[in-house]
């Protein structure tokens, strides 16, 4: 197991994607922001 | 295989063993008898034949191993069209694994890796899951107005 940490870089990069995504799509957007971070989260 | 150096009727397992002894070469005797002690199995084993005899009919040129010489590159490509799909499939999913083992992320990505690492060693500002997600929430909201 690790231990998954979410540095400033890894938050400005989603906040980038779903900034991005959002000007399309906000609820796509919303739902990929909130995968990203669940299969993140699914190492620890 | 007969020869005058004892019966070295095995079956023809010696001969198609042997080609996979470090050597291409059917000249390279002494390499292949200096290493017969270390890599010809157990099983080869003749009763009444020795490795000695053997080395000794490869110096003496009783027993030779005609090696094929590796396909060129042009030479495989033209006997490609002649594989089946499976064959193919197989060809394909080999050379993908040794690609990707080789390890191709560009120097960018590898000093971008190393700094984020390092980052982790000095005290970083890191953020909660809660933060992240709250972080999603509020960036879609301001695409939505």
């Amino acid at each position: 197991m690790y231990v998954v940490k979410i540095l400033e870089a890894a938050h400005e990069d989603l906040r980038d994607i779903v900034a991005y995504i959002s000007n399309e799509n906000p609820t796509a957007a919303e739902i990929l922001g909130r995968e990203l971070l669940d299969q993140a989260m699914s190492l620890e | 295989m007969q020869s005058d150096f004892g019966d070295l009727n095995v079956d023809g397992k010696p001969a198609s063993g042997l080609a996979s002894l470090p050597s291409r070469s059917s000249v390279a005797t002494n390499f292949i008898a200096g290493n017969l002690e270390r890599q010809v199995p157990g099983h080869w084993m003749c009763e009444g034949w020795r490795i000695a005899h053997l080395e000794t009919a490869f110096r003496k040129g009783a027993i030779r191993i005609d090696f094929k010489p590796a396909m060129s590159f042009n030479e495989i490509l033209e006997q490609l069209p002649n594989l089946t799909e499976h064959e193919k499939r197989q060809l394909w999913n080999i050379l993908d694994q040794e690609l990707a083992d080789q390890g191709e992320e560009s120097p960018e990505f590898l000093a971008e890796l190393d700094a984020r690492i390092r980052a982790l060693d000095h005290d970083a500002r890191t953020y909660s899951l809660d933060e992240a997600r709250k972080m999603v929430r509020d960036t879609v909201t301001r695409a939505r107005r």
